[in-house]
């Protein structure tokens, strides 16, 4: 059972032929290379597969290919403008935010859908925003204070 | 001179690449003709392998190979071989692999694993430290009295279910308790755990016509890996390379060798074709190494000042079906068993048993996170009981310089004291007494040295290229630790250079230079001074060439941002950039040649155990001490434990890189905060029962205390700068600090991890009021 | 890996249908959160997903004149938690949507697929329970309307018969000022199943609801009736009534979550403060009134 399907990843477009059981997260990864989108479970638990499908953060190891069919999907290699690193991402760099980097393109997305919603968040909010992507090596600290600085360049102290 | 690299906070080198979602871990690895691999698993924790009937699957369109135990007999082990690659004649836990399938896709090799007909006879299980240590006990190896092992390092009880049996006997124990006022004897407990790298393990591997074989790991050691395969199946190690690219986290849990000799064995079967196994999460839970049990048994003899006289300690270890790696957890608690105090007299039997549950392994702090769990309560416990100050109590215990630890060892360069007083102060102990309501603070310290043989050795490699730049090359595996930036800027520091111009590589074993293991927090100690010494090598010879270019003596020049000049600013000067090929004579000639320059590490004169009294001048090349500090709120009605607070504080000897320092301390609490509260493999009949995050639960960002950093510099004589490892150890002393300051919030001690809310209300109700 | 389902999407909801009566082992898929789980670990083995996202009213949630909310079953959770924020009486809704899974999970799991799969934990049924909601089922030839409470008929069993679907849910306007809570104990503080739920429900005329997650085989509404005083003026005495009233209900179990023990302590626990939480807005409503 395959349909045909068309969506844009990273603006782009893409028409593609797909099993109907076959995984957004396999297209992104083994069809598309896009192999900055990762697999931590399989199981909608770890966040690190997380990418943006019309604006909004979801698990693609639980969303089906044929389901983007005339949507948006954006994912972490979207993120910058080709080899320049995006305030968020240098924010991730430059504060420690990344460890082993595993976790690292699902938190960006993660991070990203909360900015792009609410451009100044409360830590709290920042920590809520993430809690659904495990990081083992942080401690998530770093990262809660990375996106604060990508969020509020002008109060940068914080 | 002043340092201009080490000693400031860079930013990761492999961030950028990180952040952009362009780094590449095994499973982002794609080769043509790949073929992908399932394993079939034993669903019995002990049982007789009767028959293995694998036509069927062998037969199916697609498949490839399918090898099980009757078809590849190689074994593994770093210390002690115990470990086949496939369940041989018997299978001893759930999870072992019994078989695997290379298949064209990943459908097809899961189809065909069902085609696998196995069938069993189930043996008595031993599925618990009692069982295992009974009298008659069924065992769980047989043959272990025929196993390689290390000799008068690692001591098997021939015809037991006990893989090693370390000792120390230091003083006179029984002397020690009599001169007590006090004896204080408690059990502790530590369940096994996953290590949980937000990677799965995976392997690739492929033998090409000439029968070399390529491995693709996302491991911690490619040495490792290197030479247990070459061991397991007769290869030279040359015939083998391993590379190793970005690891998503390790923890321990990918040291040693783990699937790789499934790979290997399958890519030899299908050969010249690559294979390629991805571990589902569930498989990391249940069929990799887990942190190894513990049941410590303390026995505390002391004044009634508060002065430890003596002790003796009983640590049972479950080492799970195969102790291969365990064996050394075992011995490196025996000899760590007196923690970071000044005790005269100690016995101490370390056990590593073997039950039909998962493997156990490494795991961050390798047997000191289970260890301290013990010691640090139980001072706390006499601390309690004497009405003691529990910072008091244990700056009168800390070692020191001049104190000896459990082997006999007289320790120098201790700079415990500090770190107990700064992380007091950071945490505010001595405000212990204002306390609201049902908060409270404890304190706990740790120590810890990398528990390597000996022998274990680094290299490094740099060369010169024609921009100036440099290449180090070495083979220890960026696991997220940072050890990459840090080596960067020692060759930075020593060559003159600026971090730009530093390039460093993954390993891969047939160009980059020896490692031992990527583990025991010692790569900016060991492989440090390695690339110190090979940075060194090459300025040497760049500042030999520079001399007769600018007519110099060499040690009239210095080397800044590139440019080699003399130091009084006088006179010409040249760069690194018109020396790497060489030097260019007036005549037109050359002299020299590109540079390079090498380097090696084996930490000097460790020495083995005494067999039977563990005593030695030297048993590990340096101890690393700190102490962390916890506030908590505890919840009487719910039994909940909110940690508030931790501080943390070690003495790294030098802080070679302040942000990436500050990341492994802070990643260190979290691992032990989520370890305390919720971690724990739940088996039943040895099948791990929540072997997924929906039951398996870790520390999410909704749990972050806030994090108190502070690091002493006491310099290491022979750590680069000074510096010593500590990356295992910022996790150590969580658990402990955060069940002290439960017992100062609301009086109840929770003697086993993890420390649940079932476990703090019941602790509650049973106590008198 | 999944099974090799087909991927259906129906042209209307009798289109749905008569699909579903037609295909005794399709499945309805909303946000895949749940039924992709299962079918990666070979517990569900669909032999179609019958995607009802794009029907008229799916995602849908609105007020209706008579000052009801009607919720279009394949609604997103946090769809559900940004439009009933604010909105009095719905609280314990807003904050079962909000402690479901992570963010990424609740902007794909829909308010129906937590109900269909009828887990004794599933967060939004307490709260559904007490908000006295009525659920729309469409069938191949009918359509019925059934209170929450009828649904739920044993862990993973519902009351829908074969071809039936969940339409919609329709919540009743409360009375005002009418305060609701729901409080979940897990183990961490974020992303994880209930080990007990609770939500509770007061209505200005003395009127008490109480339901409970995960410590029963279904959701459960555990007490409905009149309390001798307003919610504003309760006492401690009429609180540990109600307590063990509810507590009387409970036939919780051992699991890897939590001790049966645990969880029967953890209702009267949570009961307390959720009744605490209760009056405080009520007093707080009542003074701004």
């Amino acid at each position: 059972m395959q349909r045909k399907i068309a969506f844009t990843v990273n603006q782009q477009q893409v028409e593609i032929v797909v099993d109907t059981f076959e995984r957004l997260i396999d297209v992104l990864r083994e069809r598309l290379d896009l192999t900055g989108t990762k697999e931590g479970c399989g199981g909608g638990e770890c966040g690190a597969c997380t990418v943006l499908l019309d604006g909004e953060s979801i698990n693609s190891c639980l969303v089906l290919a044929v389901e983007v069919d005339g949507k948006a999907v954006r994912t972490v290699e979207g993120l910058s403008n080709y080899l320049e690193l995006d305030k968020l991402q240098q924010a991730f760099v430059n504060e420690g935010a990344i460890q082993c980097g595993f976790c690292t393109p699902g938190m960006l997305m993660s991070a990203r859908a909360l900015l792009d919603k609410n451009n100044e968040p409360t830590v709290a909010e920042i920590r809520e925003a993430i809690s659904g992507n495990l990081c083992r090596c942080t401690g998530y600290e770093r990262i809660v204070v990375a996106v604060s600085k990508a969020a509020r360049p002008a109060s940068a102290k914080a | 001179m002043e340092n201009t690299v080490v000693g400031k906070s860079y930013p990761r080198l492999d961030g950028p690449v990180k952040a952009l979602g362009a780094a590449k871990y095994v499973a982002d690895l794609k080769m043509p003709n790949m073929l992908h691999v399932k394993v079939l698993r034993s669903p019995h924790p002990h049982a007789r392998i009767v028959r293995i009937d694998s036509s069927k699957a062998a037969a199916l369109p697609g498949v490839r190979a399918v090898l099980s135990g009757q078809d590849c007999q190689a074994m593994l082990g770093l210390y002690l071989i115990d470990r086949p690659i496939f369940a041989i004649d018997k299978v001893r836990f759930v999870g072992e692999p019994v078989a695997a399938v290379a298949a064209t896709n990943l459908r097809l090799a899961a189809q065909a694993l069902a085609l696998i007909a196995v069938e069993y006879e189930l043996l008595p299980p031993v599925l618990d430290l009692a069982t295992a240590l009974a009298k008659d006990a069924p065992l769980v190896h047989e043959k272990l009295h025929e196993y390689a092992h290390i000799h008068n390092v690692f001591f098997p009880v021939p015809h037991t279910n006990i893989s090693n049996h370390s000792k120390i006997r230091k003083g006179d124990v029984n002397l020690g308790f009599s001169q007590s006022d006090y004896i204080y004897e408690a059990t502790y407990r530590v369940p096994q755990m996953q290590h949980v790298p937000i990677e799965a393990h995976g392997a690739v591997a492929q033998m090409d016509m000439t029968g070399k074989v390529t491995i693709w790991s996302g491991c911690q050691s490619p040495n490792a890996v290197r030479k247990l395969a070459a061991v397991a199946f007769n290869l030279p190690e040359g015939r083998i390379r391993v590379i190793t690219p970005q690891v998503g986290g390790g923890f321990g849990g990918k040291a040693g060798i783990g699937i790789e000799g499934m790979v290997m064995a399958l890519a030899m079967r299908v050969a010249p074709y690559p294979v390629r196994l991805i571990l589902e999460r569930e498989e990391v839970f249940c069929g990799t190494a887990v942190r190894q049990g513990l049941q410590a048994t303390i026995k505390t003899g002391y004044t009634k000042e508060g002065r430890l006289l003596a002790q003796e300690a009983d640590l049972i270890w479950d080492g799970g079906a195969y102790t291969e790696y365990g064996v050394n957890i075992v011995r490196a608690a025996a000899y760590s068993s007196a923690g970071p105090y000044d005790i005269a007299h100690l016995k101490t039997d370390s056990y590593c048993v073997y039950t039909n549950t998962p493997v156990g392994g490494p795991f961050r702090g390798f047997g000191m996170g289970e260890l301290h769990w013990a010691l640090e309560q139980q001072i706390d416990v006499i601390a309690a009981k004497l009405g003691m100050d529990p910072v008091a109590i244990r700056l009168q215990n800390a070692a020191r310089d001049g104190s000896t630890n459990a082997t006999g060892e007289v320790l120098v360069g201790v700079g415990l004291d500090k770190c107990i007083n700064e992380a007091a102060r950071l945490i505010g102990m001595d405000s212990i007494s204002e306390k609201k309501l049902h908060h409270g603070k404890g304190l706990a310290c740790m120590v810890k040295g990398p528990s390597t043989p000996g022998t274990a050795a680094s290299s490094a490699f740099i060369k010169v290229n024609e921009d100036g730049s440099i290449n180090v090359t070495i083979s220890s595996a960026e696991i997220g630790q940072g050890m990459q930036t840090v080596m960067a800027q020692i060759a930075a520091e020593e060559l003159g250079l600026p971090m730009e111009m530093v390039h460093i590589n993954t390993p891969d074993t047939d160009y980059s230079p020896y490692e031992w293991q990527t583990v025991a927090s010692r790569i900016t100690y060991s492989t440090g001074n390695a690339v110190q010494r090979a940075a060194r090598e090459a300025r040497g010879k760049l500042l030999a060439m520079a001399s007769e270019k600018l007519e110099s003596p060499p040690e009239s020049l210095t080397i800044v941002r590139g440019v080699i000049a003399r130091r009084d600013g006088i006179g010409p000067t040249t760069s690194i950039k018109e020396l790497a090929l060489g030097l260019s004579l007036p005549t037109g000639a050359g002299r020299g040649g590109p540079v390079m320059g090498t380097g090696y590490f084996i930490p000097d004169g460790i020495h083995g155990m005494d067999p039977e009294t563990g005593q030695t001048p030297k048993v590990t090349s340096h101890w690393t001490f700190g102490a962390q500090a916890a506030e908590v709120a505890v919840d009487v009605e719910t039994g909940k434990v909110n940690v508030l607070r931790v501080s943390a504080v070690y003495d790294t000897g030098f802080v070679l890189n302040p942000l990436l320092a500050l990341g492994q301390v802070e990643g260190g609490i979290m691992q032990g905060l989520s370890v305390a509260l919720y971690e724990e493999l739940q088996l039943s009949q040895g099948q791990v029962k929540n072997p997924s995050f929906v039951d398996y639960k870790i520390a999410t960002a909704a749990e972050l205390p806030e994090m108190l950093v502070g690091f002493v510099e006491t310099p290491l004589d022979d750590g680069p700068y000074g510096a010593r490892g500590f990356g295992e150890h910022t996790m150590v002393p969580t658990a402990p600090a955060i069940a002290n300051a439960i017992f100062n919030a609301v009086g109840v001690r929770i003697v086993d991890l993890p420390i649940t809310p079932e476990k703090v209300l019941a602790a509650l109700r049973a106590k008198p009021k | 890996m999944f099974n090799k389902f087909d991927y259906v999407v129906p042209t209307s909801w009798a289109d749905a249908c008569s699909f579903m009566a037609s295909h005794p082992t399709a499945m309805i898929y909303a946000g895949g959160t749940d039924i992709l789980v299962r079918c990666r670990e070979g517990r569900l083995l669909p032999s179609h997903l019958v995607d009802i996202k794009g029907l008229p009213g799916a995602t849908a949630i609105a007020q209706a004149e008579d000052g009801s909310i009607v919720i279009g079953a394949a609604t997103p959770l946090n769809a559900i938690e940004r439009f009933l924020k604010g909105k009095a009486g719905y609280e314990a809704l807003v904050q079962a949507a909000h402690v479901v899974g992570s963010w990424q999970i609740r902007n794909r799991a829909s308010v129906g697929g937590n109900i269909c799969n009828a887990s004794p934990a599933a967060d939004t049924a307490p709260a559904l329970l007490v908000l006295e909601a009525t659920l729309r089922l469409v069938g191949p030839s009918d359509e019925r309307i059934l209170p929450v409470g009828e649904f739920f008929l044993a862990p993973g069993k519902t009351a829908l018969l074969p071809g039936e679907i969940l339409r919609s849910i329709v919540l009743p306007a409360p009375a005002e000022p009418t305060v609701s809570i729901y409080l979940k104990a897990a183990r961490t503080k974020a992303v994880d199943l209930a080990q007990v739920g609770v939500a509770l429900l007061m209505l200005p005329d003395k009127n008490v609801r109480v339901a409970l997650g995960a410590v029963a085989p279904v959701p459960l509404l555990a007490w409905s009736g009149r309390q001798s005083a307003p919610p504003a003026n309760w006492t401690t005495e009429e609180t540990e009534r109600l307590v063990s009233v509810v507590e009387q209900m409970v036939a919780p179990i051992t699991d890897l979550r939590a001790t049966a023990d645990y969880r029967r302590h953890m209702v009267g626990v949570l009961l307390r403060r959720a009744v605490g939480q209760a009056t405080l807005l009520h007093q707080e409503r009542g003074e701004g009134r």
